[in-house]
């Protein structure tokens, strides 16, 4: 059972894309940081599949990382998909190859944050761990 | 940017094109030998160095290394239509690249077809899509396979589709020339997972195919292992040497009980490797390479033939090393990675490009990565003299501190076995504790690297990025599912029936697969077959069901 505080946080992979390093060392890297419950997805997911699994799992807070310059379009089906199922409300974040000029857009459709090259493994964790912080 | 008019095929002249070794003086003007040797060669020199082209090969393939001949310079291609990669491919050998290596998009690797239901938006973009034969003859029409030498990014399902436009083109598979690296095994390790390749499965498909292509097409060239993904998915220098030698043991292994010897498998085989950014590892990590390779063909598995014992090596340089942030800086890196394999004796090389961790490279980086190649060759002299850092006490002592590291590891592979070592999830599990430790340390800075987690530039404008026209792509994909309607559907039935026989028999799919696409059976359709017969599902991604039954 997970402790009442803790923030439940889904991790996974869109597409064909096999660039799962990254995310499996995030996934540990969480894990360790305290306070946080990761469920870790796996590759190769659809979006159709992601957005089930978001509906079903009852969590806080779902990251996505890409190396595929497929986001945008994936990310945009995902939300959809989300909202669609009742739980756009659940922020989303990306991880990966991410481009800044496409950051923008990304947020104007919703994604709460993006953590692409270059960011620190703290400001992930923080960002996570307040995620779960009760909405008053 | 402006290029300079191709000719009308510049595939005719790949030939002509290569490298030269321009000056065998120093820059300043002194003369050197082609080696250099201690002053006697006692026996422990023999033994664990040797002169460059002979038995243990530490020090080199060949005698004359590089003024013998050249390395390969090589520059990889691929997006979009086979129609646009044909004009990226075009630009590269305009600009003087030697070789051709075509990257298909990851559908067209995973053997998934661009009409696929869940993947549409990911068609082209990574890669160039090839799903049929018709496909690859638009990409390679006048190109002779017979003379010309494509290299292929890809693993098993390259050889019969390739293959199948030579058949088709009426030529026999003997005078096929090419390459590609059919290991699955390291695909189930890097990101492929055991749904979308189970190791048993996948390892019998890639001895299939080696099997069949050492058999029937000598000159084809099989770059096995594929430590480069392993590599860059989280290993050591002495971990890529481990879990290759693991690897091709296991698949000469396999081999040899189809009936085959170690003689006549070995000489197709070359180990595709990475250079990493620490330089003097890397030079030790290609000497121990060499020699523990050598000495396993001839202790392990008793070759008698020099050139199953003399390992060729091709090289990419590491794109995982590469930064993000200020990625002109990438060209550093590449330049130091690059000279690192040349010094380390390589036989062909690819450079990443600058933009690697940005993008789809731009015709820019791809011409520079090209030029890098050249001042190394012109200017630098790094092809002048073979093993440069023979002799070194640092080099030759981190060569022999490599090599017991990667025997340690290699025992307790094989302890488990190999194909348990994966399918229970422990290489996997010990790639994750690499990277792990890796980010620990960047995270509490006993590792800097610059640009990522130290002297991180502020403000840097966004980094330009490779974009193309998505119309051919579009137009690609209409075309694909036009031919799935015009192709004679009795020829591409049986076609397929034959490939499910065979394999279910037990039988070596190849000529079958071949057979299959030169009846328009599509990439999704034949692996779909195949994994079928082994009674897996056949969308390994679970959309799709069967296009019809095998029995």
């Amino acid at each position: 059972m997970s402790k009442p505080n803790t923030v439940r946080c889904m991790l996974g992979m869109l597409g064909t894309d096999v660039h799962s390093k990254g995310i499996r060392t995030l996934a540990r890297l969480l894990d360790e940081a305290g306070g946080i419950d990761v469920d870790y997805i796996g590759e190769h997911n659809s979006v159709e599949g992601m957005a089930d699994a978001v509906a079903d799992r009852k969590i806080d807070i779902v990251g996505v990382s890409f190396s595929s310059a497929a986001y945008v379009e994936y990310t945009r089906q995902l939300i959809e998909a989300m909202k669609a199922k009742g739980v756009g409300h659940i922020p989303v974040i990306l991880g990966g190859m991410i481009h800044p000029d496409d950051v923008a857009d990304l947020k104007a459709m919703g994604v709460a944050g993006v953590f692409g090259a270059g960011s620190k493994t703290e400001d992930i964790v923080l960002f996570v761990q307040n995620a779960g912080a009760p909405k008053i | 940017m402006d290029m300079p008019t191709p000719p009308a095929n510049l595939f005719e002249s790949v030939e002509n094109v290569e490298i030269k070794l321009s000056r065998t003086k120093t820059w300043s003007g002194l003369e050197t030998d082609a080696a250099y040797f201690p002053k006697e060669r006692d026996d422990a020199y023999q033994e664990n160095l040797g002169d460059p082209g002979s038995y243990p090969f530490t020090r080199g393939a060949y005698p004359q290394m590089y003024r013998s001949r050249m390395w390969t310079l090589r520059n990889i291609v691929g997006y979009g239509s086979p129609e646009d990669t044909r004009q990226g491919l075009e630009m590269v050998l305009a600009s003087g690249g030697t070789g051709v290596s075509i990257v298909p998009d990851p559908l067209t690797t995973q053997s998934v077809d661009p009409d696929h239901p869940a993947f549409g938006p990911e068609v082209g973009l990574e890669g160039c899509s090839l799903p049929t034969t018709r496909d690859m003859e638009r990409l390679l029409h006048g190109v002779d396979l017979a003379k010309v030498d494509t290299a292929w990014h890809w693993a098993a399902m390259a050889y019969p589709l390739v293959a199948s436009l030579h058949v088709k083109r009426g030529q026999p598979l003997s005078t096929l020339q090419g390459s590609n690296m059919p290991d699955m095994l390291q695909q189930t390790l890097c990101g492929w997972g055991k749904h979308l390749v189970p190791a048993d499965f996948g390892h019998r498909i890639a001895v299939d195919e080696v099997e069949f292509s050492v058999r029937n097409s000598p000159k084809w060239a099989l770059g096995m292992p594929q430590a480069y993904d392993l590599r860059e998915r989280g290993l050591s220098p002495a971990g890529e040497i481990a879990l290759g030698m693991a690897i091709i043991n296991k698949t000469m292994d396999d081999l040899i009980a189809r009936g085959l010897t170690v003689d006549q498998v070995a000489p197709s085989l070359a180990w595709v490797s990475t250079s990493d950014i620490d330089f003097f590892e890397e030079i030790a990590k290609f000497r121990a390479l060499r020699r523990y390779w050598a000495r396993t063909m001839k202790e392990r598995f008793g070759s008698q033939d020099l050139r199953a014992q003399r390992l060729r090596i091709a090289c990419h340089t590491s794109g995982k090393s590469l930064v993000y942030k200020q990625p002109l800086n990438n060209l550093t890196r590449t330049a130091i990675q690059g000279l690192a394999a040349l010094c380390g004796g390589v036989q062909s090389l690819e450079a990443c490009t600058f933009d690697e961790p940005v993008c789809v490279p731009t015709h820019e980086a791809r011409e520079l990565a090209t030029r890098q190649q050249q001042i190394l060759a012109n200017e630098v002299g790094a092809a002048r003299v073979a093993d440069p850092f023979g002799g070194s006490y640092y080099i030759e002592a981190l060569t022999d501190k490599v090599e017991a590291e990667a025997i340690a590891m290699l025992a307790r592979i094989e302890e488990v076995g190999l194909i348990e070592a994966i399918a229970s999830g422990k290489i996997e599990e010990m790639m994750d504790d690499f990277n792990f430790d890796l980010q620990r340390e960047m995270d509490n800075g006993e590792r800097i690297i610059v640009g990522v987690n130290q002297f991180v530039p502020e403000d840097e404008p966004s980094p330009t990025r490779f974009k193309f026209d998505r119309t051919n792509t579009y137009a690609h994909i209409r075309r694909f599912s036009e031919l799935k309607q015009q192709r004679d559907q009795g020829n591409w039935s049986a076609s397929l029936k034959n490939v499910h026989n065979v394999v279910k028999s037990g039988n070596n799919p190849m000529q079958a697969m071949i057979d299959a696409f030169i009846a328009d059976a599509s990439i999704g359709e034949i692996w779909g077959t195949v994994r079928v017969a082994n009674g897996h599902q056949f969308d390994p991604y679970g959309h799709l069901q069967a296009p019809l039954s095998y029995t």
